[in-house]
């Protein structure tokens, strides 16, 4: 039996019933790295899920909401795009998964919930905080409205730190793709940084003995010129052998 | 008792940001089969289906779900290749002996999978409009449907589509129309049944539409269904 690798995806409102919707990436690269792609759906079934499946996938995604962390936003021009219902999912089963023992990987805004959910903390907005742009201000910033492949992205490169697990799977250096405003500010308890981009901002944490860690850029997806990256998601699916 | 996995089929669409193929599911197929006692979770890769139908104790079909906010986008979300995925799943699932129940698209992918076709726009033929309306439905006597309802009652409706040539192996158990749409199917000897309406719509604080009966008591009996077949 492959690993049950349980993905928590998006959470919508568009449909007159509300609807879950989950990008196809992110079921392929858990699929071709030999485990069973699951979608978690309901709060409820939160314990259920846990027992079932053999580890848990946090997607990218809106901003979590900042009170999650302790902070409070001033007005609402501070406040994001976010969803309630998923951040409640995605901490409720990040908990759990913690608890159990069981492999979790963040991608995105799943590797600021394993932060958060360890007491960590995040920037809201990089540029604001900072006063930096990130990647750097001559990235492109197409963002998904882009004409072009290349220009939907920024690129910037991350170096990893030596002895975390991460450097073990991939090279010293890595050229990564880059799409998100806010990033890990303060890391939690049992957390250290496994790869950092040449502005400081930390891309990439692990847990110093739990097999849980997360990126902040999208393995699971080719951009540009970068193609998808399985390195991330075969030792992922090893962990839960 | 283990409480019963409940495998959902999806379908195909845009995600927000118009970037990539996604898979999506209302949120009324699952509140429907969580509140009903299953663990509601949703298939999402199309070759696993053994190993989903090995893990799973029940398959839910969905109705279809091709959605974009931006209708330029809408053409080919509802991918012909979910035709063959539902009917892969199908074959998983009765080859491991497992209850299904089929809504909407799923009841007339269940005609199929045993040897039934369909009859496509069957409105221009009849003249009887069944999408995005309500009607009355005629239930058989002993079926499912009679016991928890009773003879006839208001269903939302939702299909273009209907069943033409039944298979052999199913029963139909409700009808509208003077008989010539199927609204609900059984088969004869398996645990397998279908619904051309939505019950999982017909839940809730608004259900569709209001004057039909509250349709948990449909998904109880289909975890029951499950939970029976789990002890055997």
């Amino acid at each position: 039996m492959k690993p049950k690798i349980l993905i928590v995806g998006e959470d919508g409102f568009a449909m007159d019933t509300g609807h879950y919707i989950i990008n196809l990436d992110y079921a392929r690269a858990i699929t071709e790295a030999g485990g069973l792609p699951l979608l978690a759906f309901d709060w409820n079934s939160a314990a259920d899920y846990a027992e079932i499946a053999d580890a848990l996938f946090l997607t990218g995604g809106p901003d979590l909401l900042c009170y999650r962390w302790g902070a409070y936003y001033k007005d609402f021009s501070e406040m994001p795009p976010f969803s309630r219902t998923r951040d409640d999912l995605d901490f409720e089963l990040c908990d759990r998964f913690l608890k159990a023992g069981k492999p979790i990987l963040g991608v995105g805004r799943g590797c600021e919930v394993i932060n958060v959910a360890l007491g960590g903390t995040l920037y809201k907005d990089i540029e604001k905080a900072t006063g930096k742009a990130h990647p750097d201000e001559n990235a492109p910033k197409g963002g998904w409205n882009a004409t072009t492949e290349q220009a939907k992205f920024s690129f910037h490169s991350v170096g990893l730190q030596a002895g975390t697990k991460l450097a073990s799977v991939l090279n010293a250096e890595e050229q990564v793709n880059s799409c998100h405003h806010d990033a890990p500010n303060a890391l939690g308890t049992g957390l250290k940084a496994a790869a950092i981009a040449p502005d400081g901002i930390i891309e990439a944490i692990e847990h110093e003995s739990l097999p849980v860690f997360g990126v902040m850029w999208h393995p699971e997806r080719a951009a540009g010129d970068l193609p998808a990256d399985g390195r991330i998601f075969k030792h992922f699916v090893e962990l839960c052998k | 008792m283990k409480k019963p996995i409940i495998l959902i089929t999806g379908g195909r669409a845009y995600d927000r940001h118009f970037h990539g193929l996604s898979l999506t599911l209302n949120k009324t197929y699952t509140a429907a089969v969580a509140a009903a006692g299953g663990i509601p979770l949703l298939a999402l890769d199309p070759e696993s289906y053994d190993e989903y139908a090995a893990m799973a104790d029940g398959l839910v079909l969905s109705g279809s779900q091709g959605f974009s906010p931006d209708p330029k986008l809408n053409t080919g979300t509802e991918h012909t290749d979910r035709n063959v995925d539902d009917q892969k799943l199908i074959t998983a699932f009765r080859k491991a002996g497992k209850p299904i129940m089929g809504i909407c698209l799923g009841m007339q992918q269940l005609n199929v999978s045993f040897g039934g076709d369909l009859q496509i726009n069957f409105k221009y033929d009849s003249g009887i409009e069944h999408m995005m309306t309500k009607h009355t439905i005629e239930v058989a006597e002993g079926s499912i449907l009679h016991n928890l309802f009773g003879t006839g009652f208001y269903i939302n409706s939702r299909h273009n589509l209907k069943l033409g040539k039944l298979a052999d192996e199913l029963v139909i158990t409700a009808t509208s129309d003077n008989g010539t749409v199927a609204e609900a199917i059984e088969h004869k000897d398996l645990p397998i049944i279908g619904f051309q309406w939505h019950p999982e719509r017909m839940r809730g604080d608004f259900p569709e539409p209001p004057e039909g009966p509250d349709m948990t008591p449909l998904f109880e009996h289909f975890i029951g269904m499950v939970k029976d077949n789990m002890a055997k």
